[in-house]
């Protein structure tokens, strides 16, 4: 089960998507440097998590991949927990909190935002950038390409091991430093595959009619209405008042 | 009205022996179901890429309703709907609604007006229960008419089908038939499609043969019937054969 | 040698919802098995199941009596030939299974050339192309190519007839009933008429059941009823009269033609 968006119809769904993005960094700013207990980040948590089911987030991927990661909290874990010479399982649980927290708000937000959307935030984040004679589409546009291959690629590589499997070769299995350095001399056909492969999505982009350097309009506008802006202040205040100073 | 005028084409023009289309002319008529049939590696995928535009013939000219491939292609890929082998390569959006609206946004039709044009075709289509879907939750029938919407949508006037049945079910290649019969009496286009499967020739009004990049037969499916033809060139479907034989015996 | 695979209240699932099952079969060597059915009915989930790829599964799979190890067991060309390339040129490609098994990488080519040219294509003209730069039905050979130069017990082939010209068809049928003799065959397909005659029996996937059909229950039930399968139209018609009959012709024009003018004598 990979992280994806998963369309559905709810209020998180239809926040204008750079409060979106907006709330999504306060949120981890606020798991990853406000000084807090484990308590205050567990209630953070805790409220992340009830309004992601209220808003019909589907959380299942999200904890299914944070296995992945369990081993890295747990040796995070140690390492807090013994940074003072005695293990102590509160500065433990800070830690983990701090990184689950983090991994949560990115996961609900790639979940509820949509490629138009995220495209549209990066495209309104980097508008400041113009000011300075930055080229913002272009960097919005290096973004969005960035976020949308980096699955692509990491997709790739399982395909190409059940690739290899379909076969009937056997494969050097294991996990760990035998298994990357068997997938490192695929990593050049991999890159120039998904070149290629995304060359045929071009072609079936320009057969209808797609074409970087003419004007297009949008199936969906934007507007930040009242109620996002409330979303926000909600967010904000939530952090504050768990915020020990 | 698609006109070939003494077209060459090859791939990789440096290499000799690679594949070729030299100096090959004819025209399809609009308001027909073409097909375009022959062997692996004959050159038919290459083909409805040039009409769309997509590739530019190295001599001589391709025009499609009047207008030249090579020099107005923005313009052809409007008039020319083409729907690829692979539907997971042609895919855009993220979610049905959106992959409809790439088109629209692309043709700068205002805003407001998508909504109704995608609602229409989708119904069309038979898929308005699925706008809000992920595409990577349809079938492989549903993401094929979701190709054929997202196409429609911005009224082609002839649409290219590449190997559409090869990967649909029995039940479904009926269906599809019957669909195109419909697309071609109500909205008057043109319509091709490369086929490998004999048992669809007789769902052709008109039919091209390729070899080896060469056009070897143009005729009716009657005339494919009874036309002389080299060993192994093509396949006739068993239907036509057996009647053939059922004819020969009652004479 | 496999003797045969034996699927036990085989369940499919797909995000936590029920594809297809309890399947009961006994796929065996000797003839090739069958699976066919509506789009979405599982049957490329099925293949994926088996060879380990689908995890969403209960029941068992065990090959002669013993569990199941599909690692290094099987080979299954998936339904778009793409999925199975990630080599820059198709000699590397067919050669793949081969070159990871070891040997000398001469005699592998030489067996991966010969494989080309089974699959009939030029393998001197293709050997340095870009496999995704090839024809649909050229794409589809190399695949085939790829799936078959090493040969482990179970070959699944997922739609291997779409794509492929009619003188790929035969071949394929002519391959495929060679392989079978020492090896477990199961090849889904929407156009079974072809592979009738090499074939042992049909799985049919329908409403999230599975049944098993020897081949001339199956055309017999399709003759007798056009609701339960669409095989082609004529053929049903030349049967109609004949549904009590034991054993079908095979679905081409000459079969047909031979088996009616015997029965008029
Ligand atoms: N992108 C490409 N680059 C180079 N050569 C190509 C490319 N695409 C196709 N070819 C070659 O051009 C020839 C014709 O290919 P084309 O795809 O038109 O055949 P086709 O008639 O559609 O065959 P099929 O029935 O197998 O789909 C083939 O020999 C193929 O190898
Ligand atoms: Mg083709």
């Amino acid at each position: 089960m990979l992280i994806t968006f998963s369309p559905k119809e709810s209020f998180l769904y239809s926040i204008n998507p750079v409060i979106k993005g907006l709330i999504t960094l306060f949120l981890i700013i606020a798991f990853s440097v406000i000084a807090s207990g484990p308590v205050e980040l567990g209630i953070l948590l805790a409220t992340v998590v009830i309004f992601s089911l209220l808003g019909r987030v589907d959380l299942l991927p999200i904890i299914f991949s944070l296995r992945k990661i369990f081993f890295l909290l747990f040796i995070v874990g140690l390492i807090q927990g013994f940074s003072q010479g005695e293990f102590d399982f509160l500065l433990a649980l800070e830690a983990i909190l701090r990184i689950v927290g983090v991994f949560f708000s990115a996961g609900i937000f790639v979940t509820i935002s949509s490629q138009t959307e995220l495209m549209y935030f990066w495209e309104q984040t980097f508008r400041p950038l113009a000011l300075f004679g930055l080229p913002a589409r272009e960097l919005a546009l290096v973004m969005v390409i960035a976020v949308r291959f980096l699955p692509v690629i990491l997709s790739e590589i399982d395909r190409i091991r059940i690739a290899q499997m379909a076969r009937g070769a056997k494969l050097s299995g294991g996990f760990g430093l035998s298994a990357v350095k068997s997938l490192l001399p695929l990593m050049i056909p991999t890159l120039s595959l998904a070149i290629v492969r995304a060359g045929d999505l071009a072609l079936a982009m320009e057969a209808r009619g797609y074409c970087v350097s003419r004007s297009r309009t949008r199936f969906r506008h934007y507007r930040v209405e009242f109620i996002d802006l409330l979303g926000l202040l909600l967010c904000l205040g939530i952090i504050f008042a768990l915020m020990k100073f | 009205m698609i006109l070939f005028d003494r077209v060459s084409f090859r791939y990789k023009s440096n290499e000799e022996t690679s594949f070729a289309i030299r100096e090959v002319s004819f025209s399809c008529r609009q308001n027909l179901i073409h097909g375009f049939i022959g062997g692996n590696g004959s050159g038919k995928s290459t083909y409805a890429r040039l009409i769309a535009g997509l590739l530019h013939p190295e001599a001589g000219k391709i025009e499609v309703c009047g207008l030249d491939t090579s020099a107005e292609d923005a313009q052809i890929h409007r008039k020319v709907g083409i729907i690829f082998q692979n539907p997971d390569n042609q895919i855009v959006g993220t979610t049905v609604e959106e992959d409809i609206a790439f088109g629209l946004e692309n043709l700068a039709i205002p805003t407001n007006d998508m909504p109704e044009k995608i609602q229409q075709i989708a119904e069309e289509m038979g898929i308005e229960n699925l706008l809000k879907k992920p595409v990577h939750h349809l079938s492989g029938g549903q993401k094929q008419l979701l190709c054929i919407a997202s196409v429609l949508v911005m009224q082609p006037e002839w649409l290219i089908f590449d190997e559409p049945t090869s990967h649909l079910d029995p039940w479904s290649r009926r269906n599809f038939w019957k669909m195109l019969e419909i697309l071609k009496q109500q909205r008057q286009v043109g319509i091709i499609v490369i086929s490998q499967v004999s048992d669809d020739f007789e769902n052709f009004d008109s039919i091209r043969l390729f070899a080896d990049g060469d056009l070897v037969f143009t005729g009716s499916p009657e005339e494919l019937k009874v036309a002389n033809m080299a060993d192994g060139l093509i396949h006739l479907p068993e239907k036509w054969q057996f009647e053939k034989l059922r004819e020969a015996e009652n004479a | 040698m496999p003797e045969d695979l034996h699927l036990e209240k085989l369940e499919l699932f797909y995000q936590r919802q029920k594809v297809c099952g309890p399947i009961n079969c006994r796929f065996s060597r000797g003839k090739i098995n069958l699976v066919v059915g509506r789009a979405g009915s599982g049957k490329s989930t099925l293949l994926k199941a088996i060879a380990g790829f689908h995890n969403e599964v209960k029941g068992s799979i065990s090959l002669d009596s013993q569990v199941f190890q599909a690692d290094g067991n099987i080979a299954l060309a998936f339904q778009n030939p793409e999925n199975l390339f990630f080599n820059p040129t198709v000699g590397e490609e067919v050669c793949f299974a081969l070159n990871q098994k070891g040997q000398s990488r001469d005699s592998n080519e030489e067996i991966g050339k010969k494989w080309l040219e089974r699959w009939g294509l030029d393998a001197q003209k293709y050997w340095h192309k870009h496999p995704l730069e090839l024809s649909g039905g050229e794409k589809r050979k190399v695949a085939l190519s790829a799936c078959t130069v090493l040969l482990p017990p179970v070959i699944m082939l997922d739609e291997p007839l779409a794509g492929l010209d009619y003188a790929g068809q035969l071949k394929l049928v002519e391959i495929l009933e060679e392989i079978a003799c020492d090896h477990i065959v199961l090849l889904v397909t929407h156009d079974p008429e072809l592979l009738l005659p090499i074939s042992s029996g049909i799985l049919f996937l329908q409403n999230e059941e599975a049944d098993y059909y020897e081949i001339n229950q199956f055309i017999r039930n399709a003759v007798s009823s056009s609701d339960f399968y669409p095989l082609p139209k004529w053929y049903c018609q030349a049967l109609r009269p004949f549904d009590g009959i034991r054993e079908f012709p095979m679905i081409n024009a000459a079969s047909v033609h031979e088996f009616l003018q015997k029965k008029v004598e």
